[in-house]
């Protein structure tokens, strides 16, 4: 039921106003049966359609002035054993590290639970404050592209699932694992209910539940995790009512967890695979993003033991193939009678021409979700047209099976020649990419010295203070100029996050922060080269980064614009041949400049800043690491060139 | 909420294929005068954006200014052939391709005083073998791999 503000009253988000009228009007827009007590009828002095106003109970409750409901004895709980006790155990037992959430009456059982229960508490899970649930959301989506393990937020009802919705959308269309947890709390406020919460976002998640008994709760928590993890990955919820989290549990036991078992490809499939790498003259391996770093390893297993030049995605996102590992690279030849993708996008699992397919009757083959888009928008083929087989089966379980038959059909012979082929492939890999290094340093240097700074120079400069460090780049670089990836070295699972998954903005702060939240725990350290215009989407979300003390070093790339749609919007200026002078409009963001240092100072965030002397930048990212590395976030504001 | 899916780096070879369209590069360095005012050259440059793809100073972005020898900066009158030659070269999807400028949107007075500003530019970018962290760039590269 649509309401509008004014027929609200002033009952607020995250109000805790809790009364017989409120829960009596709720219940009735959600059922549609008529109020019948005629009381609350009648207080709300308004129409039927509109929301009751809060008694004066209410009203003193929500200011503070009422403590809550008694136990039912003095000195005796109101719960012994809360179902959300229950709930917080399962995310317990899954080794779910971290909720992060924006407080919301519908979850406050089972935020009661998250902070108050168990040896530690607030361990395992511990509670991160977002401010905003796209930021949650967002945590959620860079924590799980790090570490290949979901981690959970909490959505406020209807108004937090649908703030989280963008944010959902983004994680579901990178495929990365996501647990989320929506509270429902049918007695309390109507516009924060429905009956079908997840009806709003079930296109772009993957599996989702609305359990009508506490048992029905862990168990739907647990498939929700499996179903995250399972792929094709993505983001999962589960609806919470209140009453669930605040039911007495009794005797009930938290259910056993059955991990999720993940198909792999059978073993004649294997055989022949292995046969067809063993075979080839110059097999290759193209390597897209695996699902966890045991993937990763396995991938550099199978090329080691066939000695295959390998393509990676790791300078486009996370859990690939190592980019300086000697056999990644062209390799000695590029004619390759053989190719075997992994999770790769379809376009890079191809021979070197259909000809040469044809005359030596070779095959490729893809194992994987890598050439299959996402089924929703209007996404086509996901990464070009599929050439050869694709087998729709995930990489990462089939690894081990592809392995074990290599190693079956491997002779010492074809050994011997494996090994001479590798240290082929290894010189010539080297040799590539000292010579793509220099090419790309030849083109890094225009602008070295110009002010604004460039954004080649930010790179540049990072890399040397990074490179004996366990690093994260959180942040997508395609907005920056993408010179991490001819750079630097992406040799770690994790070593880029890349892109937004959807390209939807306000997205680099947020991942960066569910990155560092993963890096913290594991003593990695975390680089977020932030555009402005995505920062100003949800800026909150630094405040979460120094309340938590998470490793991470911001340095903005701020050239004052949406910058990309202003060259958009300069080129339709063109194209219409008028305004030309004009396309600043609604791109930029000037008069006044934002100050960003300022900002993180408002968070509580060391910072400096603006910097648009290039001679000054490389002291401030050493102190920008030294602080960061005493577990303090700290921000630059570098001034820069457009790109 | 906006999605922004068109990443330039896709939209760098429509660029170059549309750049080599109308003429080839790597001419001669402009040799002809630049008749225009280069200090109103420079309102025009920021004015219209320029800065956007080549940098405040010409000396970054997707198409470097300074110093360049592209066929469309040898001359005054070749710059304003490329400026007019835009409309319609491509499809009207976004684009971060070169826009056009029409006489109507960029009159030649003014054309003039941006390609006398463009000419100002030159690259103040030292050798890369005299940047220190390029030499430490190259030589971490030269380490062995370590898993």
């Amino acid at each position: 039921m649509a309401r509008s503000k004014k027929t609200q009253g002033p009952v607020t988000r995250r109000g805790f106003l809790k009364g017989a009228a409120t829960a009596a009007a709720g219940a009735a827009a959600l059922t549609g049966v008529p109020v019948t007590d005629a009381g609350a009828a009648q207080s709300t002095g308004g129409s039927p359609d509109s929301a009751p106003p809060p008694s004066p109970a209410q009203v003193e409750r929500d200011a503070g002035n009422v403590r809550p409901p008694a136990a039912a004895r003095p000195g005796q709980r109101a719960a012994v054993r809360p179902g959300s006790d229950l709930m917080v155990q399962v995310l317990r037992d899954l080794g779910v590290e971290y909720v992060a959430g924006n407080p919301g009456s519908s979850f406050e059982g089972l935020q009661e639970s998250i902070i108050n229960y168990g040896t530690p508490p607030n361990k395992m899970p511990e509670f991160i404050t977002a401010l905003h649930e796209e930021s949650a959301v967002t945590m959620a989506h860079g924590y799980g592209k790090a570490t290949g393990k979901p981690m959970c937020a909490v959505l406020h009802g209807t108004i937090g699932v649908q703030h989280a919705a963008m944010s959902i959308y983004q994680a579901y269309y990178d495929r990365t694992p996501a647990l989320l947890l929506a509270g429902r709390d049918l007695g309390f406020i109507a516009a924060h209910s429905a009956n079908d919460m997840a009806g709003m976002v079930r296109s772009f998640t993957k599996w989702d539940a609305q359990p009508r008994t506490l048992a029905d709760s862990l168990t739907a928590i647990q498939r929700a995790y499996n179903e995250a993890i399972t792929p094709p990955c993505g983001p999962t919820l589960v609806v919470l009512d209140i009453e669930l989290q605040k039911e007495e549990a009794r005797e009930l036991k938290v259910p056993a967890y059955a991990a999720a078992k993940v198909t792999a490809i059978d073993v004649g499939q294997a055989r022949e695979i292995a046969k067809g790498l063993l075979d080839a003259q110059n097999p290759r391996i193209a390597v897209g993003r695996l699902r966890t770093s045991d993937g990763v390893k396995a991938a550099v297993e199978l090329a080691e033991l066939v000695g295959a030049s390998t393509s990676t995605a790791a300078t486009q996102g996370p859990m690939s193939f190592p980019q300086r590992h000697p056999l990644c690279g062209p390799g000695a030849s590029a004619t390759y009678d053989y190719v075997l993708g992994l999770e790769a996008p379809a376009a890079t699992v191809s021979l070197s021409g259909p000809a040469l397919s044809t005359l030596l009757n070779r095959d490729t083959a893809n194992i994987g979700f890598g050439g299959i888009a996402p089924g929703v928008s209007r996404a086509g083929a996901g990464g070009g047209t599929p050439s050869g087989r694709t087998i729709p089966i995930d990489a990462e379980a089939s690894l081990p099976v592809i392995i074990e038959e290599t190693r079956r059909q491997m002779t010492p012979e074809r050994q011997r020649l494996i090994q001479e082929r590798a240290g082929r492939h290894a010189a010539a890999n080297t040799q590539a990419r000292m010579e793509e290094l220099r090419r790309a340093l030849e083109q890094k240097r225009a602008g070295w010295d110009a002010s604004p700074v460039s954004t080649a120079r930010i790179y540049a400069e990072l890399w040397p203070l990074i490179v004996n460090e366990d690093w994260i780049l959180a942040s997508p670089s395609g907005f920056s100029g993408g010179h991490n990836t001819q750079l630097w070295d992406h040799n770690r699972p994790y070593s880029y996050l890349g892109g937004q998954g959807a390209g939807g903005m306000g997205y680099g702060a947020p991942a960066s922060v569910g990155a560092a939240l993963a890096a913290k725990s594991r003593g990695r350290i975390v680089i977020n080269v932030q555009t402005d215009g995505d920062l100003n989407y949800a800026p909150g979300v630094l405040w979460t980064a120094v309340h938590h003390q998470l490793p991470m070093l911001t340095v903005m790339h701020n050239n004052r614009a949406w910058h990309q749609e202003l060259m958009f919007v300069e080129y339709m200026c063109g194209v219409r041949g008028r305004g030309g002078d004009r396309g600043h409009i609604g791109t930029t963001l000037r008069e006044p400049n934002i100050d960003y240092r300022a900002m993180a100072m408002a968070y509580g965030m060391e910072g400096e800043g603006p910097i648009s002397d290039p001679a000054k930048l490389n002291a401030a990212l050493k102190r920008g690491l030294a602080s960061v590395k005493r577990g303090q976030p700290y921000l630059i504001d570098v001034i820069t060139q457009p790109r | 909420m906006r999605t922004k899916t068109r990443i330039a780096v896709v939209l760098v070879a429509p660029i170059a294929a549309l750049v080599f369209h109308v003429a080839p590069m790597r001419a001669q360095a402009p040799a002809s005068p630049a008749t225009g005012d280069p200090v109103k050259g420079k309102k025009v440059y920021e004015t219209f954006t320029c800065y956007g793809c080549h940098g405040f100073t010409g000396e970054t972005g997707a198409r470097v200014l300074a110093a360049s020898r592209s066929a469309n900066l040898a001359s005054e009158s070749a710059f304003l052939t490329f400026m007019r030659a835009r409309a319609n070269v491509a499809p009207t999807q976004p684009s971060t391709s070169m826009p056009n400028y029409s006489a109507a949107t960029l009159p030649d007075a003014q054309a003039k005083d941006l390609y006398a500003y463009i000419r100002t530019f030159t690259s103040h970018a030292p050798p890369v073998d005299q940047i220190p962290v390029f030499g430490q760039i190259l030589g971490e590269a030269q380490k062995p791999y370590k898993p």
